[in-house]
Formats: structure tokens, sequence, C-alpha cells
């Protein structure tokens, strides 16, 4: 094991010389907080003044989808069929359409489908319908024979 | 001392450790504070995309007495919000005498809002609402519904729809002071609101708004009570047009009107009524399905028919003698109606009736739908008279809904379709489309077509001559019935209907239109009939449907 000794002005040399490295170290530490601390308070505001940015834009846009939506419905009010056949018959005089043609560029209609299959109605037996015709006055004889009012 | 030492540990112990969290949340509770941020209600579209509903911000301005130096400004309040409320200064001073807070206005636009919002008035508050804007004005109200003040639908496709239509309310949770007040800067967090959906419908504002100029004209000619038409595609079950009459205008509705239900009700969908001889179409299908009557069937018809101890006559008190179906149809012979139903059997007939939907809720997204009444043979009250007075309408009960559905499936070849008001669904998180849907097959397409050239052999033939559109093969029926009151029937309230889908050979329009007591005639040929043609024929005209035959 070996002691090394210093003489004593060396020694004071080294000493002198720590404290020369530990307060610059002590000043950097200083400036490097205060470094910091500027950025982040810069960087604070930077995000405090785009946060009010935000919601200034935000509004913003609200406001203009709004104004949107209001618009869509003034132009939904004006072209509303009420205000359209108003504007038609005041301004324009137009009338309503009576007759309509229809043009057929083939030059013919379409074949109506088969009539149904129908049996045609016997002639009703003039006798047997007249008697059937006087079916009330059989039935209210019915009725006061079988005793109901 | 240890002892106490102890004790006060233990209460400690227990404040920090056991109610930690009572205690953090009563303390959030505190000085967090939260409002709603309500979400704009969706907008309900007509089938081209026009919005018949559409929700717009506007503001409710309200004067806070007890705010720091606002009773002392009550002249200069009165006199600066005066000319921008368009109100008299006298009016505003005399209302802001209040004591409570007071409402000054409501539904205020937005950019009159900012200019009494830049005024700074101590004691005004702006209070943002959301406020329903119909730019079609009245058209398609009683469908359409409407919201109440707490912005909930009420009736409706509002009410039908509300979760969908109200969105997701939005939250701002706040640190506040002591008084409540929000901190600037404080801790915020906002949990945004999420819109409600638009509904696009399958309304048509076209043909929806000529029903409705129709209808009104029929009720104020023959001086009726109320009416509905129907507007509907056989081929999808969508609605094209729905009229209800008589109607409340949403765009000024009175909350407290005492008649406001009977003015805010959809009564296509919701009114029970006796379909009378319109009914006769449903009858000639069970009995031409049941395989026991062809289209060559026959009868005698003397003008009336035994039913038990009961004689059901002719609604005119004639004899028809020997007639067929055609006949049938054509002289809506109530004999010929029985000998039908007769004919077809109760099994055959009432599993037909029951299969068109009849005493069936048709769509369970129509909350206000009410379901018809049919009283079944297995009921205990029913009696062989019932089969009779069914088969010609009465005795049974049906919605205008279902009565139209009926028919549109035989339209459509015998599928019975699900009718439908929301053809889609504009979510902030997709579009949702519905498709049309068969709910069953009720008769062949055989039958169909059988009784769709009766109907049109026997419109033809003049059964229902107002109702006739030149150029195109109709096929209809006409309606009178008559109004149950107590034991019977009464001898002065009618019901004149007409029921009919054009054109016959490939139907795109069902159309019903029913006109309840009308005070001059009664008859369907007369009341309902005309409008049934002048709806007809200005849908055919809106949809370029030309014509198959050449006009007589």
């Amino acid at each position: 094991m070996a002691v090394i000794t210093y003489p004593r002005r060396r020694q004071a040399a080294v000493a002198g010389g720590a404290r020369l490295r530990v307060g610059g170290v002590l000043g950097f530490l200083l400036i490097s907080a205060g470094v910091l601390g500027l950025i982040s308070l810069t960087l604070s505001t930077l995000v405090t003044t785009q946060g009010y940015e935000v919601r200034r834009l935000q509004a913003e846009r609200a406001r203009w989808t709004e104004q949107t939506f209001r618009l869509e419905t003034e132009i939904s009010s004006l072209r509303s069929l009420d205000r359209v056949e108003r504007e038609a018959r005041t301004r324009l005089k137009l009338t309503e359409a009576k007759d309509r043609l229809f043009v057929n560029p083939a030059g013919a209609l379409p074949p109506p489908p088969p009539p149904p299959s129908v049996r045609p109605t016997p002639e009703p037996d003039a006798l047997q319908l007249a008697f059937d015709r006087l079916a009330w006055l059989r039935l209210l004889l019915q009725d006061v024979a079988a005793g109901l009012p | 001392m240890l002892g106490g030492l102890g004790v006060l540990a233990g209460r400690l112990v227990y404040l920090q450790v056991v109610e930690h969290g009572r205690f953090t949340e009563l303390a959030r509770s505190e000085q967090l504070g939260k409002r709603a941020i309500i979400p704009r209600r969706g907008a309900i579209l007509a089938v081209d995309g026009h919005p018949l509903a559409i929700s717009l911000q506007t503001y409710d301005v309200y004067f806070y007495p007890r705010y720091p130096g606002a009773a002392d400004a009550r002249d200069r309040i009165a006199a600066e919000l005066a000319p921008l409320l368009k109100r008299p200064v006298d009016e505003l001073r005399t209302q802001t005498l209040s004591d409570g807070p007071v409402l000054l206005a409501s539904g205020v636009q937005p950019e009159t809002a900012a200019k009494i919002s830049a005024a700074e008035l101590p004691g005004i508050v702006l209070d943002p609402k959301w406020r329903r804007y119909y730019p079609e004005g009245s058209l398609a109200g009683p469908v359409l519904g409407f919201i109440g003040r707490d912005a909930q639908g009420l009736s409706g496709v509002e009410a039908d729809y509300d979760p969908l239509l109200a969105g997701k309310t939005g939250w701002v949770y706040y640190e506040r002071d002591a008084s409540g007040e929000e901190i600037p800067l404080g801790f915020k967090q906002v949990d945004p609101p999420i819109d409600g959906a638009d509904l696009v419908l399958t309304l048509d504002r076209y043909i929806q708004r000529v029903a409705e100029a129709e209808l009104d004209k029929a009720l104020k000619a023959h001086r009726a009570d109320s009416g509905v038409v129907i507007v509907m595609d056989p081929k999808t079950g969508a609605l094209l047009a729905v009229v209800s009459r008589p109607a409340a205008d949403p765009t000024k509705l009175d909350l407290n009107d005492p008649n406001l239900q009977a003015l805010i009700r959809n009564r296509a969908f919701t009114d029970l009524y006796e379909p009378g001889s319109t009914f006769k179409i449903i009858t000639l299908a069970a009995a031409l399905e049941s395989g026991r009557v062809d289209t060559g069937e026959t009868y005698y018809c003397p003008g009336y028919v035994k039913v038990g101890p009961w004689s059901i006559w002719m609604w005119n008190y004639t004899a028809l003698g020997p007639a067929n179906l055609v006949d049938f149809i054509r002289y809506s012979c109530n004999v010929g109606a029985v000998h039908l139903a007769r004919r077809t059997g109760p099994a055959d007939f009432y599993r037909v009736v029951r299969d068109f939907g009849f005493a069936e809720r048709l769509n369970p997204e129509f909350r206000s739908e009410v379901a018809g009444q049919v009283k079944l043979p297995s009921d205990s009250t029913w009696s062989e008279v019932d089969l009779a007075t069914n088969a010609f309408g009465q005795a049974l009960s049906v919605t205008p809904l279902e009565l139209t559905t009926a028919v549109a499936a035989v339209a459509n070849g015998g599928l019975l379709m699900r009718p439908y008001l929301v053809k889609e669904i504009r979510a902030p998180d997709g579009i949702r489309r519905f498709e049309p849907t068969v709910i069953r097959r009720v008769i062949s397409e055989e039958t169909a077509r059988k009784v769709t050239n009766l109907l049109v052999e026997a419109a033809n033939k003049g059964s229902s001559p107002t109702a006739l559109i030149p150029g195109y093969r109709l096929a209809g029926k006409t309606g009178t019935a008559q109004v149950p009151e107590g034991d019977g029937y009464s001898r002065t309230k009618f019901i004149a209907s007409y029921i009919g889908y054009v054109p016959a050979e490939a139907p795109r329009l069902v159309i019903l239109v029913k006109i309840d007591n009308p005070k001059d005639v009664p008859w369907g040929t007369t009341v309902a009939a005309p409008v049934f043609r002048e709806v007809a024929s200005k849908a055919l005209a809106y949809y370029g449907i030309p014509p198959t035959e050449k006009p007589r």
C-alpha cells in the first residue's frame, strides 16, 4: 500500500480548482434551470395562446356551420312548393296543365292484358225478378206471421 | 394521552382510508360543476332530400334582476334591447321590474344575439336553444309530429324515432369557485355531444301536397268531419303520401289547445273504422284463393239473404237477379259478398283475412299504429252472421293503413309488403338504408291477377265512373260504410271511401281515400272517388307513367 502526499501549494491549487468546478457546475445548472424555465414558460404561454386560438377557431367553425344550416334552410324555404307555385302563378303567369300528351316513340301502345274469363250473366227471368223485388213484402208477412214486431 | 392519540389516529385512518372515495367524490362535486351541451336534433327530409323539419340554433333572452348592477340598469337595458327585439321600450321596462328571472324573448336569431352580447348589459343572459323549422310549412304535419318544450318527440316520426333524432347530450365539467361560477383557466373537460341522425322519409312532397290539397277541397265541398288519404308504392310498401285531417300546423302549434290530441294524431295509423264495401276486394280474393270459387262463378241475388234470424239486404234494396263476379263488384252486391264468404267457408275466409294483415300491427316502428279488430270463429261471441257481415266490411274494424297495405298486396301479385316511412338514416357514424320487406305471401299470383281483372272489368262497366282516368286501366272499389252507434248503426253518419290501384297491369300507386261524415251525399263514388282520380292522375303525370289505352 502506498500513501501519496502532495505539497501544501499543490493541495491549495487542487481545492481552488474544485471550487471553481463546483461554481461552474452550479452556475451552469442555474443558467440551465433558468433557460429551461424560460422554455417551459414560453411553451406554456404558447400552448395557452394556441388553446385560445383553437377555441376561437372552434367557435368560428360552429358559427359558420350554423350559418351554413341557416342558409340551407333559407334555400329550402325558397324551394318550397308553396313558394314555387306562388311565383309561377303570380310572377311568371303560368297556369296548371290540363291536357298531357305522352309521345310513344314505338308508335304503339303496349297490348292490354287479356280480359277476365267471366261467365256472362244469364238473362234474368222477368217473373222471378219481379217476385224478388217484392221480397221485402214477403219477409214482412213472414215476420208478422212469426209474431215479430 | 396515548388512548386519545389512538382515537385520533383511528379517526384519521377512517377518514383518509376507509371513506377516502366518498369524501373525494364529495369534494369533487363541490369543486366541479357540469353543464349540458344539447346536440342538434336530426332533420327530417323528404324522399328527394328536401328538409321537412330542421333544427336551427336560436337564443332565449333572460333578465336576472339580482345580478350585480342589473337592477340599476333597467332603463338602459330596456332602451338598448327594444330596437334589437323589436318591442316597445315601456313593455320591456315593465317586464324587467319582476323580482325573479324573466324571459324577455325566445327564438332570437344568432346575429341579434351577438349584438345583445356585445352590448354587455348586466343581468342579461342568452340561453342557446334549438328550434324546429318547417321549410314546407304545415306539409305532412301529423306524419312528422312535433316536439315538446323539452325537445322530446311527442308524436309522429318525431316520437317514433326520437332516440335517433335526439342524438346524445354532451357535458362540460369545469372547476368552479365558491359562488358556483366557472373558474377561468381552471380544470375543464368537455364530453362533446353527438348530433342526432337525419331521417330520409319515403314521402314525396309533391304527391303529399297534391293529396292534401285534394282532400282539403273535398272536405270543404262535402262539409265532412275528417279524412285520410294514403298513397303507397305496392311493390315496396313505401308510403309516398299520408294525409290526416283535421291537422294541427306544427309551425303554429299551441301546446295548450284542448283539442291538440285530435289534431296531431295520424288518423291513417290510429283510427279504426268499418271499411264497408271496399272490403269486398278481400272477400273476392279469399273466395278465389280458396279454390272453391272461380271467375266463372254466378249466383242469384234476390235483393236480400237470410242468415239465421237476420235478413241482409242490398244497400239500395234492389235485386240483381242472376249475377256474376263482375256484377258483384260493379253493383257492390252484399248478397254476392255473403254468397262468396259462405262458399269460401269461415276457416279459409278468416285465414286469408288475417294473412292480409288485418288485426295486426304492420310496422313495429310506428309506435302509434293500432291493430284492427276481427272476430274469429274461435271467439265465443262469433256467429254465422259475423261471417256474412264481415264479407261486406261490417262488424270488423281496420285502420286505413291496414286496408291500403292489404289491397297493395293484391296489386303486388299477392305479396304483402311491410309499409314503411323511413328510407334512410344518416347518422354521424354512417348511413343505414331500409330495404323493402316482404311480410308474407297472402294469395297466389294467379288469384291476384284474377282479382285485378275483375276489378278492371267492373270499373270499365261503370262501377265507379268518377274514379276513371282516361287512358289508364283502373282497379278499384268504392265504399259507403255506416258508422256504428249504440247497438246498431247511425242513420245519418257515413264513411265514404275509395281504394284502387293504377295502372292495373303494372300497378305503381295504391291510393286510399276515406272521408268521414260528409253532410251532403254519403256515397263513396261521389265523395271519395273524385279525390282518388285527381290524386292518381297528377301522380301518374308526375312519375311520367304513360297511358296504356287510348282515352275513350
